[in-house]
């Protein structure tokens, strides 16, 4: 026997630790949520890798003295609870007492803090657990904590952390979460150096918000009418459709000021919303329920993200009938939902690098996987406004841009005649024409006649800047001038030009010439012209997309109409 | 003498012209230099010395450079201090008979230089010149590639207030009159600054001359509207400039946009030592902007916001109006974040208007600037919907309405092409439908090419020859190209003009003809285009001064905008500013020093008033953040003068009329002085200077010396300038003597030390200035810090304890002669002796004037009605 034995308090702290400490912006979370509850008026986070090297929160809260400063490390130990009665009396964010105790057992921490009513500060370093340093300091008023080399002493951890950037967008959206909850409160964060938040704290969530998001995007905000009852009221802001994201990451939910994650208040939000929000966008909204805290469980999930509410279906229900009721006011009566890529809403800007941009591509156009089933039938074609198909499909209604269906066959058509015939291919025009040449051109005169042969044009030298077109290639509708073809085809070249990438140059010079040669939105089209294009796309299922990555066909099926109608189908 | 070539003998002759420029004289595709010109460029650009020697025995040395290359070649010998003088040939070669004619078009010099390649795009270039009028000196300065001129007069006792603004404008050339160059005083003074170029004046104006020379020159009745009537020292440097300028640049004056008067006492005086000791351009240690105050509050998106935001550090002001007006302006743009955006990111599509409206003023400007020009415009209707919506903007507007010069951009618009060429001589400038004329001659080339690209099947049918194929060539133009099988068809109206191995090539008398209307055509293009543009130019030269109104609001909005930032990013606060001597600062930070030391930077507060807490004695040791302090309090008060937000939590400041500074002991040794003299010349600067409202920062007075005279220095100076009856200034003073505690007794006067935590024998310093003195100076600590082996500290603790047992404390005597004696009769001998032993026989007259300038500056100050400073 005496095979069990008690775990030590270093591995006892650093099981915990796995609990409440999963990654950098756990740290964050817990450090902010500290010098918020400390009274900070400004509070700074500076991360370096991702909070993977460095993670520094720097406040002018109350700070610790000496006593304080060593206690604070120590499991259990906090300033927010005495008892289990304080639990239900909860104001603050933190009150397990493991947070500190936690992050610097599987780091190296530096911890400076003075209180604001004595001169002497005190600094003390903490590695792995083991405190390896503690003097009196010079500090400014407050309390400076840097975690550095996180989870250093457990390498499974370590190993599970993502890339700097995913990490330095978690810490990211910890950090705006937090600065919403509070608005008095002035945040900055930088990242490796370069700013990523700046919030001035002047009490205004609103103002707040647009530090985040943009300033010129508030307006589009709309203030929810405050709910009161007798243990809890609800406020907040609710964006505008314009303002769809496309993830429910803008819906920023507040307890007390504390952020938190309930799927059925955030339902509730998105129930009242449904009408105006196309399908695959969610709405932007900050909503703050102040409610006593005997009906709030906090401690239910380990970093404190989910909380139970008491009463939570009049609460959801409410929130549901004020956030409908607000979009109806400022919307009027129901409109059908405009998908408005244009005013595509996107993320804050700090965010927007980190995301990578897709070249053309979007979310619509990469959804769609399969080919909808080529109508069975002769069917009727419809042409409207002179841009669009539209025709019956097996499963319902199907809308195609002749414009980019007609770009993506020329599109294929030239790349296999390229591939196949590599030479003759061209056709030679009637009357050879000029081409005069911008001074840049003429610079590159010889590297645009080798460019230009390439492609199955074929032209001469005629004159110190001009150029005479000979032949075209085959795909080069005859019955069109050529020239602004080749024009914009010279341009693309010398802006190109130099960027050492020949063969992307080539390609997007077919895809110019396809779409060129394309019919063009708002070209009347006769019943057999549709046909015609209609057959040759449906033969090629892979033709979703045309060049330029934009989707070609919309199909609407039956469900999706009666869904629309609010009809079983 | 050897014979000499009529070329040499031009080019002797013209360099006889410039002797202190570097005559560029150019030979076809080079600029060649002769003599010594050549041996300075070829060790300076590393170009190799050949020589020249045609005609004589003499070998005359000779360098040069290719001549579309010279640009960077200038730009090297300006950078060392050379002046360029460019000689071009004036007249077509194959027209010249005999040598060709040539005349020096430019001369280049480091304080007039136009190229955007040897300028720094968020600085200006300074050229200054001083004249000596009946009692004042007038400045008169210059940036020629903005076209800006401010002048300014400076009474001649405030010989200091003159180096200060020296020291300000960082001139890189300087023009002044012979003597004044050669006066000792004066040359001390310019020593100091980074090496200026100096020259002295060509013409000596008289005050009626320089006048006359002006009226002309700007053809104006009087000089009302510069400011400049009646400025009889600043008319005379106004007028040496617009000379010199005239002389160098050979070219009106157009370029001179701008013509200002400014007045000094509207601005804190600082000297350049304390521009230097607060670092507000540049790290006093490596010189590099980084570091510097500047660089902290430099976040405008504008080469010329940069360049004015520099001039608001080095000009705070003096005037709570327009501070507060500043202010208010960026409080309201730190509240409003959507117009602060929002105009900040139309800021950044605006290129540098100031040096652009230059080059078109100077004649210099090609279609890229004018393009950019166009850019710029296009956001100015932008910029008036957002300014309509701020509450400051009637402050910014105070001089000029907005105007957002849609009539000039509508111009640029309609006649510029898009991305037009550097070159103006080979078209591609005017867009289709500016001119008819031009749209014409367009049409007669591309639809003459057409015509030929379709004679191929005009003349195909005509002939019956198939593969007739037209064609061009480089040498021979358009040709018909006939195989050799065909050749029986050819008519007779073809024109053999090339043959081929297996073709020939020929011409119609109509191909050749329309060949020629084409060409006649393109040349034609080409010049007309360059005429259109130069025109095109010109119209917006009428319109400079409009466009350089914008840019002077433009400027303004982008400099507080950056205000605003710099506020919003490091937490600074509004000050408020009041009319008294108070100095109150709640958390106060160093703006610099934060930044570097991310979290750990201690705030402190500081409370000054012309009372009780009017000269701070603070002790302590040293890299305790004393020096910072000090700092960091005249940073404070500078910053809220230029109408900026302040680093700290609560800031009240008094107005300050002048900042001192005593920091630091740099030796002087290469100078012949050493660390006192220096020290002692600039507190006997400060004590000449210094009135009720300045500001005083002395760091370590009394070093250098034996310890007991340093500190009855010390001693005596403080009781000075504390004495509200000599001085009274507001004064910080840190210092090692802690022996100087003791006047804390004295009304005024009131210790303070910098906290320190003892921990066994470590010390650890907490930055904190606490009221109070401080009982010892850890000077042995900090130099174990330092790196002073154990011993040596040991035995040092064991000297300085026996010391302190034997000394008794010092007490300084009772007065017994009253405070401050009438001394006049003894200061009347002492300069009566002066005179008596000049020895008048063995002096130069310039030493005479200097003697005789020295006795009155004395007389001045101690007989002046009162006995009191001025």
């Amino acid at each position: 026997m005496g095979r069990i034995k008690v775990l030590s308090p270093e591995v006892v702290d650093k099981i915990a630790a796995g609990e409440v400490i999963e990654r950098p912006a756990s740290v964050v979370k817990e450090l902010v949520e500290n010098s918020i509850d400390a009274n900070a008026s400004t509070i700074r986070v500076l991360f370096s890798e991702g909070g993977r090297k460095s993670i520094k929160v720097i406040d002018n809260g109350a700070g610790m003295d000496a006593n304080d400063l060593k206690l604070s490390i120590k499991s259990h130990a906090t300033s927010k609870i005495n008892n289990i009665e304080d639990l239900l009396q909860l104001n603050s964010l933190g009150f397990r007492g493991e947070a500190l105790s936690s992050i610097v057992s599987v780091s190296r921490t530096k911890i400076i803090s003075r209180p604001h009513e004595l001169d002497k500060g005190h600094l003390i370093f903490i590695e792995g657990g083991k405190i390896t340093d503690f003097q009196p300091a010079g500090a400014p008023p407050g309390t400076s904590i840097e975690v550095n080399d996180l989870f250093f002493n457990t390498p499974a951890r370590l190993k599970y952390l993502k890339d700097k950037n995913r990490e330095a967008s978690n810490i990211i959206w910890t950090l705006i979460s937090l600065a919403l909850a509070s608005p008095a409160i002035s945040f900055q964060a930088k990242h490796n150096d370069r700013g990523v938040l700046q919030t001035s704290g002047r009490g205004d969530i609103l103002r707040t918000w647009g530090e985040i998001y943009g300033p010129d995007k508030c307006m589009d905000m709309l203030k929810i009418p405050g709910v009161e009852e007798s243990y809890f009221t609800i406020s907040g802001f609710l964006g505008k459709p314009n303002l769809a994201l496309s993830t429910t990451r803008g819906v920023h939910l507040f307890i007390n000021n504390r952020p938190f994650y309930s799927r059925p208040i955030l339902n509730a939000v998105l129930e009242g919303c449904r009408e105006y929000f196309p399908r695959g966008k969610f709405p932007q909204i900050i909503l703050f329920i102040k409610i006593n805290p005997v009906h709030v469980d906090v401690n239910v999930h380990p970093a404190k993200r989910e909380v139970k509410l008491s009463e939570q279906e009049i609460i959801t229900k409410i929130i549901t009938e004020a956030s409908q009721e607000v979009l109806q006011k400022e919307i009027g009566q129901y409109k059908p939902a405009v998908e408005n890529e244009k005013n595509g809403f996107s993320l804050p800007q700090l965010l927007r690098e980190k995301e990578s941009p897709q070249q053309g591509k979007t979310p619509q156009a990469e959804k769609q996987k399969i080919f909808p089933e080529a109508p069975s039938q002769k069917t009727d074609f419809l042409q409207i406004g002179s841009s669009f198909i539209v025709t019956r499909s097996s499963q319902g209604l199907m809308i195609i841009d002749q414009h980019g269906a007609h770009e993506r066959l020329n599109y294929n058509k030239l790349l296999s005649q390229l591939r196949d015939n590599p030479r003759d291919t061209s056709r030679t025009l009637l009357t050879p024409l000029t081409i005069e040449l911008s001074p840049a051109e003429v610079e590159l005169k010889e590297e645009i006649i080798a460019y230009l042969k390439k492609l199955n044009f074929r032209v001469e030298n005629f004159g110190p800047n001009s150029l005479l077109l000979r032949a075209v290639p085959q795909c080069v509708n005859p019955k069109k001038d050529p020239l602004p073809l080749c024009h914009e085809l010279l341009q693309q070249f010398v802006e190109d030009f130099g960027k050492d990438n020949l063969s992307q140059i080539e390609k997007e010079a077919i895809i110019t010439i396809a779409c060129h040669d394309a019919v063009k939105a708002g070209d009347s089209l006769s019943p057999e012209e549709m046909e015609h294009l209609l057959s040759a796309l449906f033969s090629h299922p892979e033709n979703t997309t045309c060049p330029h990555g934009r989707p070609i066909i919309k199909e609407l099926t039956l469900k999706e109409l009666g869904k629309f109608f609010g009809r079983q189908v | 003498m050897a014979k000499v070539t009529p070329m040499m003998e031009q080019y002797n002759k013209l360099k006889n012209e410039h002797p202190d420029s570097i005559l560029f004289f150019r030979l076809g595709d080079f600029y060649e230099m002769f003599y010594d010109d050549a041996q300075i460029a070829s060790r300076v650009l590393g170009i190799t010395l050949t020589s020249r020697s045609k005609s004589s025995e003499e070998k005359v040395p000779m360098a040069g450079v290719p001549y579309h290359a010279a640009e960077s070649y200038i730009a090297k010998l300006i950078q060392k201090g050379h002046r360029v003088a460019i000689c071009e040939q004036v007249e077509d070669p194959k027209k010249a008979k005999g040598i060709v004619d040539r005349k020096v078009v430019r001369i280049i010099s480091p304080g007039t230089v136009m190229e955007e390649e040897m300028l720094q795009s968020h600085e200006n270039n300074f050229f200054l010149t001083i004249a000596t009028g009946s009692e004042k000196w007038g400045l008169a300065y210059t940036d020629i590639s903005t076209g800006e001129v401010s002048v300014t007069e400076i009474p001649y006792e405030n010989i200091s207030t003159l180096s200060g603004e020296i020291g300000r404008l960082k001139p890189r050339e300087l023009y002044a009159s012979a003597n004044l160059l050669e006066n000792r005083t004066f040359k001390e003074t310019i020593q100091n600054q980074d090496k200026i170029l100096t020259k002295p004046f060509e013409n000596n104006f008289t005050y009626p001359q320089a006048r006359q020379f002006l009226l002309q020159e700007f053809s104006v009745h009087n000089l009302e509207g510069f400011e400049l009537e009646g400025r009889e020292a600043a008319v005379l440097a106004v007028a040496h400039l617009a000379n010199y300028l005239l002389e160098s640049q050979r070219r009106s004056l157009e370029f001179l946009i701008n013509i200002r008067f400014y007045h000094l006492e509207n601005f804190m005086t600082l000297d350049s030592h304390t521009r230097r000791n607060l670092e507000l351009n540049q790290a006093m240690f490596n010189k590099s902007p980084r570091g510097s105050l500047a660089a902290i509050l430099d976040k405008t998106k504008t080469a010329m916001g940069s360049r004015l935001i520099k001039k608001w550090i080095n000009q705070p002001l003096l005037h709570l109006e327009t501070i507060n007006a500043r202010l208010d302006l960026i409080q309201e743009l730190l509240e409003n974040d959507e117009a602060r955006e929002s105009i900040a990111a139309i800021l950044n599509s605006i290129y540098d208007l100031e040096r652009l409206i230059g080059r078109v003023c100077y004649g210099t400007a090609n279609a890229r600037d004018l393009s950019a020009l166009k850019t710029s415009l296009q956001s100015l209707p932008l910029i008036e919907k957002k300014l309509a919506n701020l509450k400051g903007k009637e402050y910014l507007l105070r001089k000029n309405v907005f105007d957002s010069l849609q009539d000039i951009f509508d111009l640029l618009n309609r006649a510029l092409a898009p991305s037009p060429p550097i070159t103006l001589t080979e078209g591609s400038i005017i867009k289709s439908g500016y001119s008819p004329d031009l749209d014409r001659l367009r049409n007669i080339s591309v639809e003459g090419k057409d015509w030929i690209a379709n004679l191929e099947k005009t003349e195909r049918e005509k002939t019956g020859i198939k593969s007739l194929k037209i064609g061009y060539n480089k040498v021979f133009g358009y040709y018909l190209e006939v195989t050799m099988a065909n050749q029986h068809l050819v008519p007779d109206y073809f024109v053999r003009k090339q043959t081929l191995a297996n073709a020939e090539r020929y011409f119609t008398p109509e191909l050749k003809e329309k060949e020629n209307q084409i060409l006649n055509a393109e040349e034609n293009i080409n010049s007309l285009e360059y005429e259109l543009f130069v025109d095109l130019r010109d119209k917006v030269k009428a319109e400079s001064h409009r466009i350089n109104s914008q840019t002077e609001i433009l400027a303004e909005l982008d400099t507080l905008i950056s205000l605003a930032e710099a506020a919003r990013e490091y937490n600074y606060c509004r000050p408020l500013l009041k009319d008294n001597k108070v100095i109150e600062i709640k958390g106060g930070r160093h703006p610099v020093v934060e930044t570097t030391v991310e979290n750990t930077f201690v705030p402190n507060d500081t409370f000054m008033d012309s009372i009780k807490s009017r000269y701070h004695i603070i002790t302590g040791p040293n890299m305790s953040g004393k020096s910072t302090y000090l700092r960091q309090v005249a940073l404070i008060v500078l910053m809220a003068q230029i109408g900026s937000f302040v680093p700290a939590e609560k800031a009240f400041i008094g107005i300050v009329d002048r900042i001192f500074t005593r920091v630091g002991a740099t030796d002087d040794l290469t100078r012949g002085k050493s660390t006192f003299l220096v020290e002692m010349n600039e507190v006997a600067q400060i004590i000449n200077n210094a009135t009720p409202r300045s500001l005083i920062l002395l760091d370590e007075v009394g070093r250098g010396t034996s310890t007991y005279d340093g500190l009855s220095i010390a001693w005596a100076v403080t009781e000075y300038i504390n004495n509200p009856d000599r001085i009274g200034a507001r004064t910080l003073f840190a210092t090692h003597y802690h022996e100087l505690t003791a006047l804390e007794d004295r009304p005024g006067i009131q210790n303070f030390n910098v906290l320190v935590e003892k921990k066994g024998e470590e010390v650890i310093f907490l930055h904190i200035i606490a009221p109070g003195s401080s009982d010892e100076s850890y000077g042995i600590y900090v130099a174990g810090l330092a790196g002073l082996p154990p011993e040596i500290l040991y035995r040092a603790r064991e000297i300085l304890n026996s010391i302190e047992k034997d000394n008794k404390e010092i007490k300084p005597p009772p007065r017994k002669v009253p405070l401050f004696p009438d001394d006049s009769k003894d200061r009347a001998e002492k300069i009566l002796k002066k005179i008596k032993v000049v020895d008048v026989m063995n002096i130069s007259p310039l030493e005479a004037i200097n003697n005789l300038y020295e006795i009155q500056q004395e007389i001045k100050k101690y007989f002046s009605k009162d006995g009191k400073n001025g």
